[in-house]
């Protein structure tokens, strides 16, 4: 463990505990350098421009087989993920890797990515951008709410199998916003659509 | 006394089509089921995309009536709840290529302009060659209705060109639209090159 890792991970264990919501799934997060993905950045970016540094954090999320990657790039003005949802496609890890331009420091489009695996449910990943003062963003899908704690300030990305429709390529996302202490400081539903 | 008159006008600027960002075009647009088709032939294609010229762009968009008149031009960019005309690069390149929405299937579809579709691909995924009916092909040989995407922007051949510049139909951006434009995608290394596979003729 390096020692921005090292930062991190204390980082993250000292903020606030998940909020009490029965039944609730607790993602997994770390920050990471890109120096230490380098391979794994390579493969899922393709053929784009390498647009981090060995330096660059990277934000990675893990939700059982799920993951992402989220990093900010070296233009300053745009954040690019790399998701997956563990089983590959067309012979591809990682099933989608989407680019997202920062307007005053905010996404103006959320940048849907749907992962169709050959069977089972396709699924979708956006970026939602955290509000001041939020420290978990919640997605719920019926009874159940899966938790993702925000991370270096960056837009948090997360992923659903509910709600997402071929017929139209969107996906709807039912986004609950926590403060540090539980209370729910923003409610919203994102229908997000594939664009750009 | 102009003052009021001044600002009448500019308000009546404001709501008519020649207004940034006026109405919602795509309560115009419909919805139907799309036509499976047998044939993909590139002069049909150029036929096709260059429909979409002069019908503006829309981010998240791919619905356009072939008017030559952009009915939603300067919304913000890359907000897809403007709701105006045309489509953005991703949605031209798809329903030029009469793909389906299902990336499994590589069959041919034909997409109204007027029916309001996007498809599941953005830049990056025409870029990678994701789905099945798209694949990657070397910049040298891309030819008529292939293409170049990079993880940003897509747009296809419609004269190939020289020393670099070819005359590409693309959905540029917001304030520029949709039109044939001299780009130097292909000696630029950001950009890969692509191709739909099922070529009719």
């Amino acid at each position: 463990m390096d020692r921005l890792t090292g930062i991190a991970v204390v980082a993250l264990a000292a903020a606030a505990a998940p909020p009490p919501i029965p039944g609730a799934l607790v993602t997994t997060v770390q920050v990471r350098r890109a120096g230490e993905l380098a391979a794994t950045l390579r493969e899922c970016r393709g053929r784009a421009q390498r647009d981090w540094t060995k330096q660059t954090v990277v934000v990675d999320r893990r939700f059982g087989r799920r993951r992402s990657l989220t990093y900010r790039a070296l233009d300053g003005r745009s954040l690019a993920s790399c998701d997956s949802i563990g089983v590959p496609i067309e012979r591809r890890r990682w099933c989608g890797a989407a680019t997202g331009t920062l307007y005053g420091g905010r996404l103006r489009d959320p940048r849907l990515v749907l992962c169709e695996p050959r069977s089972g449910r396709p699924i979708g990943f956006i970026w939602v951008t955290p509000v001041r003062r939020a420290r978990w963003i919640g997605v719920a899908a019926g009874d159940r709410t899966t938790l993702y704690r925000v991370a270096v300030g960056l837009p948090v990305r997360v992923s659903t199998d509910r709600n997402v429709r071929i017929r139209g390529s969107t996906a709807t996302f039912v986004i609950r916003q926590y403060a540090g202490n539980g209370e729910v400081i923003r409610r919203r539903t994102i229908v997000a659509r594939v664009a750009g | 006394m102009k003052i009021p008159f001044l600002t009448f006008a500019i308000a009546i600027f404001a709501v008519s089509a020649g207004g940034a960002g006026a109405g919602n075009f795509w309560a115009s647009c419909n919805y139907a089921t799309a036509q499976a088709n047998q044939s993909l032939t590139r002069d049909g294609a150029q036929t096709y995309s260059y429909t979409a010229a002069y019908e503006g762009y829309q981010w998240g968009g791919g619905c356009w009536n072939n008017n030559d008149v952009d009915e939603g031009w300067g919304d913000p960019p890359q907000d897809v709840n403007t709701h105006g005309e045309g489509a953005d690069c991703s949605g031209l390149v798809f329903k030029t290529w009469k793909e389906s929405e299902n990336t499994s299937n590589g069959g041919l579809y034909y997409w109204n302009p007027i029916r309001n579709v996007h498809g599941p691909y953005t830049a990056a995924s025409f870029r990678d060659g994701v789905g099945a009916p798209n694949g990657l092909i070397s910049k040298a040989v891309a030819g008529v209705m292939d293409g170049f995407a990079s993880g940003t922007h897509v747009g296809l051949i419609f004269f190939r060109g020289s020393g670099g510049w070819d005359q590409i139909i693309e959905a540029k951006c917001e304030s520029c639209g949709t039109n044939i434009m001299s780009e130097t995608y292909r000696s630029q290394s950001a950009y890969g090159g692509i191709r739909r596979i099922g070529w009719t003729g």
